[in-house]
């Protein structure tokens, strides 16, 4: 008898395991909440897959991008605006992954472990969400896109605050359209948000690149000269240039994008100091925008042809470039050599008033650039506007910029990096405009557009 | 005395007010939720006035003082009552009715139960019928939600397999021979591999592993023979790859396990569902009645326990599932002062049981288990899930060496119960030890129910004798000895 009850001890055990998975389930519910909450399913915040209660997302002048009211979603009043933030607010069935709506959404929906949804329940709002982002900006800046399709981002270099972000094409999010799935060429990659998920051929905005690199390698860069006969003999293959530059230095090789010089400056750095100028600059390394996923921009070289190598230094090759990457180089270039990360999500604002902040000046490890050699690409930069682009190009701006047309299969992207260097307008910009002809005539003017606005 | 014996009434009635508060609170969100609804509020009245009704009458016309079982029987039926009130009003009519059939089944198993004479006569009618059920459920049922545990007697619906959970333990724990070793285990092996087999023909997985869970606990208990059991539970998990090894269709019911955010449409919806509107429910809850969960299929017999956490919050659903522990703390304890082993193995069985069913329920539906199908005690919509969970307090409250005051008359020492035989062959003279202090309780005279609870607990072991004690002057006397009891003051007889 004493032996039977003795042996009721074993059950001991069953109860610790009973409470070992109830500790496990806690802190299930703690860790996933939020995602879990987030899930299209949830009646509480979706309805038929579609958001249906949730808080507000205001721009950086309080207007109101998108709200619920009963039940429903609903959007800027301004067609075009819809159209210019949707990116960046997001859709109402999450296809973009990286609008504030999906990826905020267990914030937006003021969910927390303790309350659960329930504020969102009893008030029938959840948490606010205020964008650096400038409508008015976008708005033209969506409208100076004029239906093509690519990307333009401004943002302050100093502080990371981005003041506009467009990605094109894109659509009304108040009234989907019905044909989006049957016009593939129109709405090609819509859901994207090109800024944050677009990989591009640079062309000869990544001259940048090679250009530090020289400048890093080669002590004599500046003194040294290129002959431009219109192409360039390797070896084993032959480089065509965009003209015949005769005989350029470094600097005048820069203000014409001469192809010859730079597939010569590249070959003479050789693919191992490419490399790694390329990687200290962040290439090949993925650094992500809050919770926002960005892409990463690809360089590899290590298993070129001479004349690979020299396509590879003027942009072309396999190399990749992501927009908020070179944005984020370009912001390196323009604040001495630190490069601070763009950010669109300023904060939360709780019901009662609280906020979090959810963006903040960073600055970005991953894009290592020396202060000198900083202050050296942006004389270069700003020598490419004065002596080549013409300040009339973007006046009372005082740019620095490359552009680039680059080439890929059924024409050529059209691009423009570059800066205000004035001590009040710290904006950094970029602009690609695809397969709509060269970068200062396309994408210059649409950068002009919207940077006055910016800069007024 | 008299006070300290109100004192340890106030304490059971304090906490029915207390329950009751908590009912009609709940209660009042149910019955107002869409309008007043008369029906329902016919049917919590009813409720309140049974369990007041039950308290009342058992504590004065038969002497019972303790009541923290019923108290957690009525504090669970509630909730359940109120969570399949808010689904639906016709639900809380079959739950009341349930409920009071539960109640029904508790008395009258706690009047058998006190009679192990009875009891022994019982073991293999109740084997038989147990088995019968099961062959009859074979042979009638057709299958409800893939499995084939239902079948329907004039218009009603049983699931046989809950009322053979009930005989399964009763067999189980009086199936003791006098020899507490390996061989006895044979028959009651053979009676398992019926019952679980059984279920395993009707497609019931998680009430074959909650048999088989109790068969080990039970078998455990019995002989403390960790070879045999162990050898049982390889040959189980052996079988069991072989089941799906050859016949892969049963493997593939549980291929949501680990990956229902994959399949979050198919067999991972109910689980999905759980874990998304529990974490919506936060700690406190939305309301009783505004919840999304109510509206999956079989929400309110499955997926009970995210219901709760969604609508009454996390902290009243973890209240719930730990107090499921507690039952079986309270076993533990009760087992270690029962009059035999009989009622020791039976109440740690079915506490157990409640707990392992509980587990299969409530980690099932969160994916950290695979998902079973089995419901929550007493909480889940369904009558033979809340009838058969009152037996199981039953076997709980049997053990309880308050329930039955006179029990000692009732076992003769040639019984098999007998505590004493229960104890031959293994250590025959160790446990007719007896304390000198024994006799002083008789010279005390005083009455055995004045003695409270508290008193016993603290008390030296002389006072702890019971009522029987005081009242056979019986030769043998000395062997009604609670085992309790024969604890050596200094523990030097232990092993």
């Amino acid at each position: 008898m004493r032996n039977t009850t003795r042996r009721a001890f074993v059950l001991y055990f069953v109860i610790i395991a009973f409470f070992a998975g109830l500790g496990f389930m806690i802190y299930n519910f703690f860790v996933h909440g939020a995602e879990w909450t987030s899930n299209l399913v949830n009646q509480h915040i979706y309805k038929n897959g579609e958001i249906s209660s949730a808080g507000t997302v205001f721009d950086r002048n309080g207007t109101k991008l998108v709200y619920s009211e009963d039940g429903v979603r609903v959007y800027n009043d301004d067609k075009t605006v819809r159209k210019a933030m949707l990116h960046a607010v997001g859709d109402n069935s999450s296809f973009i992954a990286t609008g504030v709506q999906y990826v905020y959404s267990s914030k937006l929906s003021g969910y927390d472990f303790v309350n659960g949804v329930y504020n969102l329940k009893k008030y029938n709002r959840g948490n606010d969400i205020n964008l650096t982002l400038d409508a008015d900006i976008c708005k033209t800046a969506y409208q100076a896109m004029d239906g093509r399709k690519g990307t333009i981002a401004v943002y302050n270099y100093k502080t990371g605050e981005m003041v506009c972000m467009v990605s094109t094409p894109s659509y009304d999010p108040q009234n989907k359209p019905d044909d989006i799935d049957d016009n593939p060429d129109e709405y090609e990659g819509v859901y994207l948000n090109r800024f944050v998920s677009g990989m591009y051929t640079p062309g000869s905005i990544f001259k940048i690149v090679t250009a530090i690199s020289a400048i890093e390698n080669i002590p004599d860069i500046y003194s040294q000269t290129f002959e431009c006969t219109g192409e360039y003999e390797t070896g084993d293959g032959k480089i065509i240039c965009n003209g015949v530059h005769g005989t350029v230095d470094f600097e005048e090789a820069l203000n014409h994008s001469c192809n010859s010089a730079f597939a010569q400056i590249a070959i003479q750095l050789g693919q191992s100091k490419l490399m790694q100028t390329a990687g200290e600059l962040g290439f090949n390394t993925k650094e992500d925008m809050g919770q926002i996923t960005v892409s990463a921009s690809k360089f590899d070289v290590s298993k070129t042809t001479k004349t690979d190598l020299g396509w590879a230094g003027i942009g072309q090759y396999t190399t990749m470039v992501n927009p908020y990457h070179m944005l984020t180089l370009m912001g390196a270039i323009a604040n001495n050599g630190v490069a601070t990360k763009p950010y669109f999500v300023e904060n939360m604002v709780y019901p009662d008033g609280k906020t979090d902040i959810i963006g903040k000046t960073e600055v970005n490890k991953t894009v290592n650039l020396d202060p000198q050699i900083a202050a050296q690409m942006k004389k270069l930069l700003r020598s490419n506007v004065v002596n080549y682009y013409s300040d009339d190009t973007f006046p009372g701006l005082e740019m620095c910029g490359k552009t680039g047309t680059a080439e890929v299969e059924g024409g050529s992207h059209a691009w423009f990096v570059g800066f205000s260097q004035r001590e009040d307008t710290p904006y950094a910009v970029i602009c690609v405009v695809e397969k709509s002809g060269s970068g200062l005539s396309v994408a210059g003017s649409v950068v002009n557009e919207v940077m006055q606005e910016v800069c007024d | 005395m008299s006070g300290e014996k109100l004192n340890n009434k106030f304490h059971w009635g304090f906490a029915l007010i207390l329950v009751t508060i908590f009912q009609v609170l709940t209660g009042t969100v149910a019955i107002t939720g869409n309008g007043f609804n008369s029906k329902l509020f016919a049917i919590y009245a009813g409720f309140i006035i049974l369990e007041w009704g039950y308290f009342i009458i058992a504590s004065t016309f038969f002497g019972q003082n303790n009541f923290e079982i019923e108290i957690i029987g009525f504090l669970f039926s509630g909730i359940g009552l109120t969570n399949v009130a808010t689904v639906d009003d016709g639900y809380a009519l079959k739950q009341i009715v349930a409920i009071v059939l539960g109640l029904f089944v508790f008395i009258a198993m706690l009047v058998v139960l006190r009679r192990t004479d009875i009891v022994m006569k019982l073991r293999m009618p109740v084997a038989v019928a147990a088995v019968g059920l099961l062959v009859a459920n074979l042979a009638l049922a057709k299958y409800t939600n893939g499995a084939l545990n239902w079948i329907t007697i004039g218009g009603i619906s049983v699931q046989p397999s809950e009322f053979v959970k009930l005989a399964f333990i009763f067999v189980g724990a009086a199936s003791l021979d006098k020899l507490q070793n390996a061989r006895s285990l044979t028959k009651y092996l053979i009676f398992s591999f019926g019952c679980v087999g059984a279920l395993f023909l009707m497609k019931d997985f998680g009430t074959a592993l909650i048999f088989f869970f109790t068969f080990i606990i039970i078998a455990f208990m019995r002989s403390g023979d960790v070879r045999t059991i162990a050898i049982v539970c390889v040959a189980a998990l052996l079988g069991a790859l072989m089941i799906v090894y050859f016949k892969p269709h049963v493997a593939a019911r549980f291929r949501a396990y680990r990956h229902i955010w994959e399949l979050i449409n198919e067999e991972g919806m109910q689980q999905t569902r759980t874990l998304i509107y529990s974490a919506s429910g936060g700690l406190f809850g939305l309301g009783i009645g505004k919840g999304e969960l109510r509206n999956v299929v079989f929400a309110s017999t499955d997926l009970a326990f995210g219901m709760i956490c969604e609508e009454w919050g996390m902290i009243i659903a973890f209240t719930i599932v730990i107090t499921y522990a507690f039952l079986l703390l309270y076993a533990i304890k009760v087992a270690r002062n029962t009059r035999s082993a009989f009622y020791a193995i039976a109440a740690c069985a079915a506490a157990g049981l409640i707990l392992f069913q509980t587990s299969l329920n409530i980690f099932g539906v969160t994916d950290i288990l695979p998902f079973t199908g089995v419901t929550l005690p007493f909480i889940s919509r369904g009558g033979s899930s809340v009838i058969s969970s009152w037996g199981m307090l039953a076997f709980i409250k049997s053990a309880d060496i308050r329930t039955y005051p006179k029990l000692s008359k009732t076992i003769l020492p040639d019984h098999p119960l007998y505590p004493d035989n229960i104890m031959i062959g293994k250590r025959p003279k160790r446990q007719v030890y007896i304390p000198p202090v024994v006799n002083k309780p008789v010279t005390a005279k005083k009455p055995a129910t004045d003695i409270p609870v508290s008193k016993k607990k603290t008390t030296s072991s002389a006072k702890d004798i019971p009522v029987s004690k005081k009242r056979t002057a019986s030769p043998q006397s000395s062997k009604d000895i609670p085992i309790s009891r024969r604890k050596p003051p200094n523990g030097g007889t232990k092993r």
